[in-house]
C-alpha cells in the first residue's frame, strides 16, 4: 500500500533541505574552490607544461559530466588508494574539482578578455574577446 | 532538455543581439540597406559571431547533461553503465571507461563546432578573420 503525499511527507522533504544545505555550504562557500581555481589560473603565467596541465585539468573537467565526476571520486578513490571514504567529503572533493575548473578558466583568459570584464563590459564583450581562448 | 536549453540560449543570443552597436544600425540605414538586410547582415550575422562560443560551450554541456536522463530510466550511457556496475560491482572500472567516451564525445563536439565556426565566420571572409584577431 502506498502513503498519500500529505503533511508529514511534506515536512519530511523539508527535512531533506538540510542535507543539501549542507552540500551548498560544503562546496560552493568553500573556500577550496577559489583556492583551487588560482593553482589552474596561475599556471599559465609560469611554464609551457605548467599551462599544458592547466588546459588538460580544465579540458578534462569540462569535458565530463558532473555526475561521472561524482562517481569517480567516490568510488575511484577506494579502488585507487584503498581508502573508502564517506560520500560527503567525495562530494565535496568533486564538486571543488569541478568549481575550480571553471573558476580557472574564467581567471585565466589571456586576451582582452579580461579587462573587458574587469570594467564590466558584459558577457558580450568577453565572449568576443575570449573567442579565440576559448573554443567552444 | 529542449526548453532548458532554449532558456540558456536566448540569454547568450540576446547578449549578443545587444552588443551590436547601434551606431551600426545607423550606417545600415544611411547605406540604404532595407530592414531584412539590416537585420540579417548587420545584427543577426554578427551576434551570432560574437556569441557562438557561448552558444558552443551550451552545446557541450547539452550533450554532457544528458547524463542525467537515466533518472527517467532512459537508456544512454550513463544508464547503461549504472545497470553493468550495479550487475558486476566493478563501478570505477565502468565509470572511468563511460567518463572517457564522454571526454572523447566532448572533445569531438568540440572540434565539429570550431569547424562550423571556420566554416560559417572565417572561410572566405579574410577581413572578417583579421577583425576576430
Amino acid at each position: 500500500m502506498s502513503r498519500d503525499f500529505d503533511w508529514p511527507e511534506f515536512l519530511f522533504l523539508l527535512g531533506a533541505l538540510r542535507w543539501t544545505d549542507r552540500a551548498v555550504a560544503d562546496c560552493a562557500s568553500s573556500a577550496a574552490a577559489s583556492a583551487a581555481s588560482c593553482s589552474p589560473s596561475r599556471a599559465r603565467r609560469r611554464t609551457r607544461s605548467c599551462a599544458g596541465s592547466r588546459a588538460t585539468y580544465i579540458g578534462v573537467m569540462q569535458g565530463t559530466p558532473v555526475l561521472m565526476q561524482l562517481f569517480l571520486a567516490y568510488y575511484g578513490l577506494a579502488v585507487l588508494t584503498g581508502i573508502r571514504i564517506d560520500p560527503w567529503p567525495a562530494v565535496t572533493l568533486a564538486f571543488t574539482m569541478y568549481a575550480a575548473a571553471f573558476l580557472g578558466r574564467d581567471l585565466a583568459r589571456r586576451d582582452p578578455g579580461d579587462p573587458a570584464a574587469a570594467v564590466g563590459g558584459g558577457a558580450g564583450a568577453s565572449a568576443r574577446a575570449g573567442r579565440r581562448s576559448c573554443v567552444t | 532538455m529542449s526548453l532548458n536549453f532554449s532558456g540558456y540560449a536566448t540569454e547568450i543570443v540576446r547578449s549578443g543581439i545587444e552588443a551590436v552597436p547601434r551606431s551600426q544600425i545607423e550606417a545600415g540605414h544611411s547605406l540604404g540597406f532595407t530592414r531584412l538586410q539590416i537585420f540579417r547582415h548587420i545584427i543577426v550575422f554578427p551576434a551570432l559571431r560574437t556569441v557562438y562560443p557561448a552558444l558552443a560551450s551550451q552545446f557541450v554541456l547539452l550533450m554532457l547533461g544528458s547524463s542525467i536522463v537515466a533518472a527517467i530510466s532512459a537508456e544512454e550511457l550513463t544508464a547503461v553503465t549504472n545497470t553493468l556496475q550495479s550487475t558486476t560491482f566493478r563501478a570505477f572500472e565502468f565509470y572511468f571507461v563511460a567518463t572517457g567516451i564522454y571526454l572523447l564525445m566532448a572533445l569531438g563536439a568540440r572540434l565539429l563546432l570550431h569547424a562550423i565556426y571556420w566554416a560559417v565566420f572565417e572561410r572566405g571572409r579574410p577581413i572578417e578573420r583579421a577583425w576576430s584577431r
